[in-house]
């Protein structure tokens, strides 16, 4: 190597090497530990708003309520007003990167003072702040306060977040359709089968000559959803054979597959074609009889376009099923790396009792269903429908934890539609994608068992 | 001047003597370049290599685990899955896109009125949003209520393809998709076209060519260079796709994993499911596959792309 080249290559060595160094100066050193279940992270710089009240904190909160929220405003604007010291800005980010976005952020140790939790695997982690301290000094009893939202909230004992309202996924019907067919309403506290949903399915439905035309006697979305997640997965949600394809699961799948091809419930071209973006759209329009979906925003759709509206457990493979309500609440907690705990846990405190306050005010099911029956929530706006919905969500209870259930059950959408288009028939068709739900719980399983 | 040529060579070997300005100029125009390429790439891609042998679930710290992840690849049939999804695209595309581009840009090189706006015309979809154009084709593609189907069933075809429903139709799908933006080709391929000196034409034309003789014997070989500059781009292009099968497919990459890209599958692992080491790994592997073809490709250029260059 001659002179020339030798220094050249010595200048880009150096070069190389500071610039390899500089480019791994990786995450900032985050200046909290991580939390540990049950304990507070100890922060060198937080702000105690108990003991300076005129000293300043700006706390920042992410969310993905969506731009058309107005709650997230509301009460923020409430808890400034009580607390001058503490404003508190809001960023909104789309639901599907707001995940990576947190996990990025945390990991860069720029996580925000207030965030939705979204993955247990951040409880698991320790990512998030205990608040069972908090839930204590505001005096609100847990068995008070909705059993699903509960659940998801918590971890290993210990409770990760707030919520101040309630929803569920629940059987929605439309009682003018149901009186003008001369038949009884779903009951509240049991759930049917799902041969007598689809029989009831068949007596509402009128066909006509094209699927605008047509009004659909019910709903029959792919069920991994909506219906018990131990239909999928067994109760330590480590396993899915013997229960997915259980004769008890492939029935319930055939079933609502005949039902699409039978044209009691519409086909996913069928929905296109009427254009409707959600299926509250289409109970309210009247044209559909029963669906399957949030509670939050058919009530609030259905009393706001004078839909008397009626609430039930979802369909169940057999008699003597248990009935299964999911419900969930908007899960709003602290990043362990904040550097506002304090200040944050005071918002926190005021979302739990004033958010619960401001939902009801605003027609919404609070978190504390206490706070419902005391303020009588299902004796305003189409009290039998609240009643209803309040008497079926009170079915709630815990789920199972299944880390990556999501895609784990991405091949069933595929599997439901080769159901239905007669592709093949249910039990080969579940029974084909097991192997590959199996690969993925099972990778999801060693990276959820590799969190400490 | 009178310098003489050992004096030069003298000068050339010691950079950092002042009289060699030049020199020491050029390379401080080339460091910030140099540190960017540093920091922004070789830096994040050794850095990349050594989480790939981690398992890193962005939540607590990396644990090593060696080459772990690289053996698990080879048993996991996503990895399988998303390589032939994305070498059928390659196939299917790149030969496509470079062959539809060469005969736009025939077209556009005619001296026809109107033409600067066709070019325009033609152009405009290259330059616009890949997710844009993901939104607007999906609605396309649309099996029952799509403006491609309907045209296809007026047109006497009763049963038209499901397009991103269907397993066998997504990834041409996505090629039919690409060329639609085929206008960014045909500029780079008019460009060249429009460097080929007429006087040949006339030449040839004196000799008794026709424009079949022109087009393969003056036309292709001294387009050859731009044609390996558009293979290239292509094929870099095809390892790239993620927006469009994102959109088209859902994050978990369409019916059956049909739309299952390589990059969309590492951005699952790593940014969905948390296994950044896994993705790590994943990234290391497309580095390998793309620099084989890329440089496979580089070395057979020689047999047909045309230089201009004497040999000595």
């Amino acid at each position: 190597m001659n002179t020339h080249s030798k220094t050249s290559f010595i200048i880009l060595a150096i070069v190389t090497i500071v610039s390899v160094l500089l480019s791994s100066c990786g995450q900032a050193t985050p200046t909290t530990a991580p939390a540990q279940p049950g304990t507070q992270a100890p922060l060198a710089n937080q702000a105690t708003v108990a003991a300076n009240n005129a000293e300043k904190v700006k706390l920042s909160m992410w969310g993905f309520s969506g731009s058309s929220d107005t709650f997230t405003p509301e009460i923020i604007k409430r808890f400034e007003a009580q607390y001058p010291n503490i404003t508190v800005e809001y960023t909104d980010i789309p639901e599907d990167t707001y995940p990576t976005k947190l996990e990025t952020a945390m990991m860069a140790g720029a996580a925000p003072d207030i965030a939705t939790l979204y993955k247990m695997e951040w409880q698991k982690g320790g990512k998030f702040v205990s608040l069972n301290d908090l839930y204590a000094s505001q005096n609100v009893n847990l068995a008070d306060v909705d059993q699903g939202g509960l659940f998801w909230s918590s971890y290993g004992g210990n409770i990760y977040a707030v919520g101040s309202f309630t929803s569920a996924v629940l059987l929605f019907y439309n009682r003018a359709m149901f009186d003008a067919a001369k038949l009884p309403y779903p009951s509240a506290t049991e759930p049917m089968t799902v041969d007598e949903y689809a029989a009831l399915a068949a007596q509402l439905t009128k066909k006509g000559s094209n699927p605008e035309d047509t009004i659909y006697g019910a709903d029959a979305p792919v069920p991994y959803w909506w219906s018990d997640y131990r239909t999928t997965f067994s109760e330590d949600g480590t396993s899915i054979d013997g229960i997915f394809n259980s004769e008890s699961n492939i029935h319930l799948y055939d079933v609502l597959a005949h039902m699409v091809i039978n044209g009691d419930a519409p086909s996913t071209a069928a929905l296109t074609a009427m254009g409707s973006s959600s299926r509250q759209d289409l109970l309210v329009q009247g044209k559909m009889a029963m669906v399957i979906t949030d509670s939050q925003a058919t009530t609030v759709s259905c009393e706001a376009n004078h839909i008397p509206y009626g609430a039930a457990p979802v369909p169940v493979a057999e008699k003597g099923d248990k009935p299964w309500v999911f419900a969930g609440t908007d899960m709003e907690g602290i990043p362990a790396a904040s550097k506002n705990i304090e200040a944050a846990k005071t918002f926190l405190a005021f979302y739990l009792v004033e958010g619960n306050k401001l939902r009801l005010e605003n027609g919404d099911l609070p978190y504390n269903m206490k706070l419902a029956n005391d303020l009588n929530w299902a004796g305003t706006g189409d009290t039998v429908g609240r009643q209803s919905e309040l008497t079926a969500i009170n079915l709630a209870g815990p789920a199972i934890i299944v880390p990556g259930m999501w895609d784990v059950v991405a091949p069933v959408d595929g599997a439901y539609q080769d159901i239905i288009d007669g592709k093949s028939d249910t039990k080969t068709a579940l029974e084909g994608i097991m192997p590959q739900m199996k690969a993925t719980l099972a990778t999801a399983w060693e990276t959820w068992n590799a969190i400490k | 001047m009178n310098i003489s040529i050992t004096k030069l060579k003298e000068r050339r070997h010691q950079p950092w003597k002042k009289n060699n300005l030049e020199e020491k100029a050029a390379y401080l125009f080339l460091l910030p370049w140099l540190i960017g390429l540093m920091v922004f790439i070789l830096g994040p891609a050794l850095a990349t290599g050594v989480i790939s042998l981690t398992n890193w679930n962005m939540i607590t710290q990396p644990a090593w685990v060696g080459p772990a992840n690289y053996i698990k690849m080879m048993g996991d049939a996503n990895f399988w899955q998303s390589i032939r999804v994305t070498l059928y695209y390659m196939v299917l595309a790149v030969p496509t896109l470079s062959i539809v581009g060469l005969l736009v840009s025939l077209l556009l090189n005619q001296r026809l009125p109107g033409m600067n706006f066709i070019r325009t015309v033609l152009y405009l979809p290259a330059v616009l949003s890949g997710v844009a154009v993901a939104v607007l084709w999906l609605s396309l593609l649309n099996p029952d209520a799509g403006v491609i189907n309907s045209a296809l069933r007026a047109l006497g075809i009763a049963n038209p393809p499901n397009w991103l429903n269907d397993a066998q139709w997504a990834v041409p799908a996505v090629v039919l998709i690409s060329l639609w933006g085929v206008g960014g080709n045909a500029i780079i391929y008019l460009a060249g076209l429009q460097n080929i000196p007429p006087g040949l034409y006339d030449a040839a034309s004196i000799d008794g060519a026709n424009d079949i003789h022109k087009f393969f014997s003056i036309t292709l070989p001294l387009l050859s260079p731009t044609m390996f500059f558009v293979l290239i781009t292509n094929l870099v292009g095809a390892f790239q796709v993620f927006d469009i099968a994102f959109i088209l497919g859902g994050s978990r990459g369409g019916r059956g994993g049909s739309l299952l890209f390589y990059l969309l599958y590492i951005w699952n692992e790593g940014f969905r499911s948390s296994r950044m080491g896994y993705a790590s790994a994943l990234s290391m592997v497309l580095i390998i596959i793309s620099s084989l073809v890329i440089v496979v490709v580089v070395n057979t250029s020689d047999r047909w792309v045309y230089s201009e260059v004497e040999e000595k």
